[in-house]
């Protein structure tokens, strides 16, 4: 299937985002047209829902190929904040199997006496101990205890452990010991996923390593399950999919089965790019990219259309959070990722009663089956999205252009059973859940503004997501914000957001040296190899070599200090003039980052990075608003309502229900759009308008003015 | 001036931590010394009166160095101060603690005027004096202990005065270490100074100290909430220090809590008198235990500011080792400090009884190992610090694997493949002692071991907090489990003696077992759940035998 063949040829390119309820599926047409899809997920045949969505478009458009197929997942990170992944068994040193659950005995700074920290991601009765040192040169110390390692492959089978990690202390420097011992465990367990610590993260420091390594054997069978299923069922179609990382670059499948820990943020990187994308097309400073589906509600900062980014995160403790400094409340992930703060409220978030009585909503999700009860699929406990239909602000028949139906008695019932309890009528409680799990979004998007010193108010928000813009002006009257941008396709955003990325690989290498003891050629040499093991490891399923474009990274530090400061390079380090140039650049740059340099003090290397970059595809966002235009001609008088409760303050009121296109002049609130992915609800003190890109922009309505509108 | 809100209080509340964790981060990434890169410091920002707006990552009993230091900086340096002044202090009778935390202090300029001041504290890895790291217990006089450093100005107008980083280069063991730690510390403080300004350039001076002023009242507000709930009354506990450096009977130590309406007075009287030993707590070090206690206790979610300290009024007799008269030494005072915390908890916890958790392990415990001959890159020395974690608490288990209360903050332990890199030393292990830790309906954390083998001969000072004391239980349950320090040299294990800190010489290939205490339980073992005590056997952390003998499983 060549298109060049055929300047005709009409070809598809593929995205598609699998969320905790629903499916997005966005398919760019090489004619221009975008096609666009939405299915309830069936965890068991991804693929198939996907396969008849391209079908469909095949059909539809006349389509002779398929360029490619990208997809983002939440599946890693709803795994992880549902403490959902594979039985996992972990190996160490002797003597070292309880610091993955001592974690550096740090905690949060808070003087608080009923702090409870996560359990450990794996159990003590789940982590074994095998006789094996090495000394810090890497030199053996004590060599490995083959017999006690056979003993505790035996352990683990008769635990059943689905996946194994192996992390023993100086594998960074030498990884033979930890080499034998994977080779020896997928022998013996050859059903068991086994990821052993140099393969993700050669670096020192063994918490970290041992945390990250955990993580990841954690989620390889989940994955694994996932991909195969997927690629089995779409490989008629294209034989390559590609995977979003959690640095919103994509990757090839046979990267993701080994190391999925990039993909904890798989689907929301995707939509932090699209908003990314956004804000620069429409030159917003500062802007927070909200993102609300069926399982968690997503936070991301972005600032002059970048999206902020961490070194290292700590997932799993409510939040998933991007951090400067680990504080010990989560589990330790150091790969480089967007920096989004995630929490656990998304339509399928389900309300509960606590010990104390309260109303509670999430981290327990409904997901896609039996799904909130108003999908009438079985689910008879109260979620989000169940809320929202009782309050009137989701339509009570059906949503997504008519696919999926909406069973309003369903969920009336699923709420009056909480509301009994509490004494409350059905539409009290359902604001109730509505405003809690406002205030537990917040958190996020706090963590992302004025956690980092920026006032959320100065920023404008992006919403999107399947409930994003339900919640996004009610929302954002609670944290003060004024503006709230809902772009085109906002339920499918994170699926565009894929037809805009890039792969992009980041391997690093320990290399430790003082600069006046290493030469520049040493260096040199060491980059050419690291280029050659990632390139073999990627080229042949994913791309040729010749599209990837490197960047070479140096890690520096005085003698002494415990962090690095990462430079950039040029390819090759001049052996003429080193190391004198990389030290003075060295030193300029720490006075710019720290007020000051140590001319005499020696500087040293620690590790070398590449990040290797190929660009995919591209979308552009003009193309895609100039398929949209407004009807001007269309009057809003006359138009259908809904009844929607708006609290206590306003009542029950008639919305009046739009289409985007029919939008032609500002209106005032309440309004609702009842949208093919989403809906978007303008509430009584909220005025929505159009602009020329297909944005609604809502905008709160200073109360002190409210006398000007018209 | 901006209009005063909730939502701006609550970004003004975190744009000043989040400048304090700036400053920290700042001193972290290019500090050089491993108690600056595990933590082992704080920051702070004040107003121009010197009272604490907040704090960026802290280690919590810093706070009382600030309030310490900062009514004699306001005294002596009063309109002599410049921008880009930056003043060194660590006079423990100047407001300080002990020699080795050197505290930082710049002011924050404003229209020509003093509008705050930024505070970095870390604790440095010398000082000079008679024992490496400045914390030995056996000296009798401050003057033995040091380097010490009145309030002068380390940096005139942005330039380092090089007379002083002469001396102080002169004067320590860790030269590199130390110059190089002052100038990240400094860096701290020019950043803090930096952030702060851009603060009142955005906000105004007025709005800033407006929120600063309500937000100070706010966590006072709350402080005084959970006081007012206790019923007054005077409530006492007493609790004899194991060491008191001749072999004697130990050392008397007693408070008394008075509550009335909403406000807590701490009084020490009755504590024993000074010591000749280097245990003796400065008066604003005893002070900062208390607030830490307290603040945990009443409003551990309140911003940490100078309005939590308001309600509180603490005291101690002049001459006491809980408020030692100059020049006694004070270097050690690190033992007795956790032991007056563990005090105050436990008379608080005849005042409000369910609001108060067992004894923990006792206090962070250290190794410091000094090897005889520096190699390569490596370190002078190495001062490991670690902790078991919590007792248990009124309705779960203690934490386990974690640092105190007052510990929080950024505060780590080193890797063990780091601290390979720095120290000639081998980590056996490090983990849980089954069966250990007091029983009780909710369980303390176990005891945490580490073992080190030592690959050069040298000088070992190692401080056990409780050698010979047991954390205490509460409303039925049992105290936690003793600690035992053993040294294995040429096959023969031998038991260090039960002393609080213990100074010895070491050989390559001796092996060094450090089993710190249990923490203590919480109700009646009787009471525990049986899927909990399953759930421990399951993991080896208690064993059957233990199970059926202690809880009758």
């Amino acid at each position: 299937m060549d298109t060049r063949a055929n300047q005709e040829a009409i070809s598809l390119q593929v995205a598609f985002d699998v969320g905790g309820t629903f499916t997005d599926v966005v398919i760019s047409v090489s004619d221009g047209q975008i096609l666009q899809y939405k299915v309830l997920v069936e965890p068991d045949s991804i693929g198939t829902e996907v396969a008849k969505c391209i079908l469909h478009a095949v059909e539809k458009v006349k389509a002779t190929a398929i360029s490619g197929i990208v997809h983002g997942t939440t599946i890693c990170s709803n795994a992880v904040l549902e403490g959902k992944g594979a039985i996992t068994g972990l190996i160490t040193t002797k003597g070292f199997r309880d610091e993955l659950e001592i974690r550096r005995l740090a905690r949060p700074g808070v003087y608080d006496i009923e702090w409870r920290r996560t359990p450990p991601l794996i159990p003590r009765r789940r982590r074994l101990e095998v006789t094996e040192r090495y000394l810090v040169n890497g030199e053996e110390d004590i060599e490995l205890d083959e017999d006690e390692l056979h003993e505790v492959i035996a352990s683990f089978a008769q635990m059943k452990v689905e996946a194994i990690a192996v992390c023993f202390l100086h594998s960074f420097t030498n990884p033979a010991h930890e080499q034998r011992a994977a080779e020896i465990v997928r022998k013996c367990l050859p059903d068991v996923k086994v990821c052993a610590s140099y393969e993700v993260l050669p670096e020192i420091r063994e918490y970290e390593r041992t945390s990250t390594t955990a993580l990841n054997a954690y989620l390889m069978p989940v994955v694994n399950r996932y991909l195969d299923k997927l690629e089995a069922e779409l490989h008629k179609f294209h034989d390559k999919p590609l995977v979003m990382q959690s640095n919103g670059g994509l990757m090839g499948g046979s990267h993701a089965r080994l190391k999925p820990i990039h993909m904890i943020e798989s689907g929301p990187a995707a939509g932090a790019l699209a908003a990314a994308a956004f804000a620069k097309a429409m030159h917003l400073d500062s802007v927070v990219a909200f993102d609300m589906g069926g399982t968690t509600a997503k936070a991301c900062l972005i600032e002059k259309g970048y999206v902020s980014e961490s070194g290292s995160y700590e997932v799993g403790a409510g939040i998933n959070e991007g951090g400067r400094l680990g504080r010990g409340s989560g589990y330790a992930l150091s790969v480089p990722a967007f920096d989004i703060a995630e929490v656990g409220a998304g339509g399928g978030s389900m309300a509960w009663l606590d010990d104390g009585g309260a109303l509670r909503v999430g981290p327990q999700s409904a997901g896609a089956k039996p799904g909130p009860a108003a999908y009438g699929l079985g689910g008879a406990q109260a979620t989000i999205t169940d809320a929202n239909v009782v309050l009137g602000y989701m339509n009570p028949k059906s949503i997504a252009g008519g696919t999926v139906l909406i069973d309003y008695p369903a969920a009336t019932a699923a709420l009056a059973t909480l509301a009994e309890i509490t004494h409350m009528n059905a539409q009290q409680m359902a604001l109730g859940i509505h405003e809690i799990a406002n205030a537990t979004m917040s958190r996020a998007i706090r963590a992302v503004t004025s956690e980092r010193g920026r006032d959320p108010r100065d920023c404008i928000l992006i919403a999107f997501g399947g409930s994003g813009a339900i919640h996004a002006a009610s929302l954002a009257s609670s944290i003060g914000i004024k503006k709230v941008y809902v772009p085109l396709l906002p339920g499918l955003f994170c699926a565009l957001g894929l037809l805009l990325a890039d792969m992009r690989h980041d391997v690093v290498r320990t290399f430790s040296s003082k600069l006046t003891d290493t030469s520049a050629d040493l260096i040199n040499l060491t980059f050419s190899s690291m280029e050659e093991n990632l390139l073999s490891e990627i080229t042949d399923k994913e791309l040729v070599r010749e599209k990837w474009q490197i960047v070479r990274m140096i890690d520096l530090r005085y003698q002494g200090q415990s962090s690095e400061m990462t430079l950039p390079l040029s390819f090759l380090i001049d052996p003429l003039t080193f190391p004198g140039a990389l030290t003075e650049i060295f030193h300029a740059d720490h006075e710019r980052s720290y007020g000051y340099r140590c001319e005499q003090e020696p500087v040293r290397v620690t590790n070398l990075r590449i990040r290797a970059i190929a660009s995919h595809t591209s979308l552009n966002l003009k193309a895609l608003a100039k398929d949209f235009e407004s009807t001007k001609s269309h009057s809003i008088i006359n138009r259908p309502t809904r009844n929607a409760f708006f609290g206590e303050k306003h009542g029950v009121l008639p919305a009046v229900i739009l289409q985007r296109k029919e939008l032609n002049a500002k209106i005032k609130g309440p309004a609702i759009f009842d949208e093919f992915d989403t809906t978007i609800v303008v509430p009584p003190d909220w005025e929505a308008e159009l602009d020329d890109l297909g944005n609604i922009i809502l905008t709160a309505i200073d109360q002190s003015k409210q006398g000007d509108f018209q | 001036m901006k209009r005063i809100d909730p939502i701006l209080i609550e970004v003004m509340k975190n744009e000043l931590i989040s400048i304090g964790e700036d400053m920290g981060i700042t001193l972290k990434r290019t500090a050089r010394s491993l108690a600056a890169q595990t933590g082992d410091f704080s920051t702070s920002i004040t107003d121009e009166e010197g009272r604490i707006l907040a704090q960026g990552f802290a280690i919590g009993l810093q706070i009382g160095y600030v309030k310490g230091v900062m009514p004699q900086v306001l005294e002596k340096f009063s309109g002599k101060l410049q921008p880009g002044d930056i003043l060194v202090s660590n006079d423990p009778y100047g407001g300080a603690s002990h020699l080795p935390d050197l505290i930082l202090i710049a002011p924050i300029f404003w229209d020509k005027e003093v509008a705050g001041y930024v505070v970095v504290v870390l604790h440095h890895s010398d000082i000079g004096g008679r024992f490496p790291g400045g914390t030995g217990i056996k000296c009798t006089e401050i003057y033995e202990e040091g380097l010490r450093l009145p309030t002068v100005k380390l940096y005139k107008q942005g330039v380092p005065d090089d007379a002083i980083f002469q001396i102080v280069e002169s004067n320590v063991r860790t030269p590199d270490e130390v110059v190089g730690d002052l100038k990240a510390q400094a860096a701290a403080c020019q950043r803090g100074v930096h952030s702060f300004v851009l603060l009142i350039e955005k906000y105004g001076l007025e709005t800033v100290r407006e929120c600063n002023e309500q937000l100070r009242n706010y966590s006072e507000g709350l402080m005084r909430k959970g006081i007012v709930a206790l019923a007054d009354g005077e409530y006492s506990a007493e609790e004899i220090f194991e060491d008191d450096g001749v072999g004697g009977p130990g050392i008397l130590l007693k408070v008394t809590v008075k509550i009335k309406g909403d406000q807590v007075c701490v009084d020490f009287a009755g504590t024993a008198s000074q010591v000749k030993i280097a245990i003796n707590v400065p008066f604003n070090l005893t002070a900062a235990c208390v607030y830490i206690t307290l603040i945990s206790i009443f409003a551990g979610h309140a911003p940490i500011n100078a309005g939590v300290l308001r309600p509180i009024t603490v005291s101690a007799p002049v001459g006491s080792v809980l408020n030692p008269i100059f020049p006694s030494a004070v270097g050690a005072r690190g033992m007795m400090m956790w032991r007056v915390i563990d005090l105050v908890y436990a008379a608080m916890a005849k005042a409000a009884p369910g609001k108060v958790f067992a004894g923990g392990e006792g206090g962070n415990n250290t190794v410091l190992f000094a090897p005889d001959k520096r190699e390569g890159d490596r370190k002078m020395n190495t001062r490991d610090v670690f902790a078991s974690g919590w007792g248990a608490r009124p309705n779960q288990d203690g934490v386990e694997g974690v640092v105190p209360m007052s510990m929080g903050g950024l505060f780590h332990s080193i890797s063990t493949e780091m601290l390979e890199q720095i120290s000639p030393v081998v980590i056996e292990g490090v983990g849980f002692v089954a069966d250990t830790g007091g029983a009780g309906k909710f369980r303390g954390a176990l005891s945490l071991y580490r073992k080190y083998r030592f690959l050069s001969d040298g000088l070992i000072i190692v401080r056990n907090c409780r050698a010979n004391s047991l954390p205490k239980g509460l409303a039925g349950g049992s105290d936690g489990t003793a600690s035992r320090v053993t040294l294995t040299s040429d096959g023969v294990e031998t038991a260090l003696p039960l002393r609080t800190m213990v100074d010895m010489r070491v050989k390559a290939g001796d092996v060094l077992t450090f089993v710190q205490p249990g923490a203590a339980g919480y109700g009646n073992p009787a009471e525990r759940a049986a899927h909990q005590i399953a759930e421990d056997i399951l993991d080896e952390k208690i064993s059957v035998a233990y199970a059926r003998r202690v809880y009758n499983y």
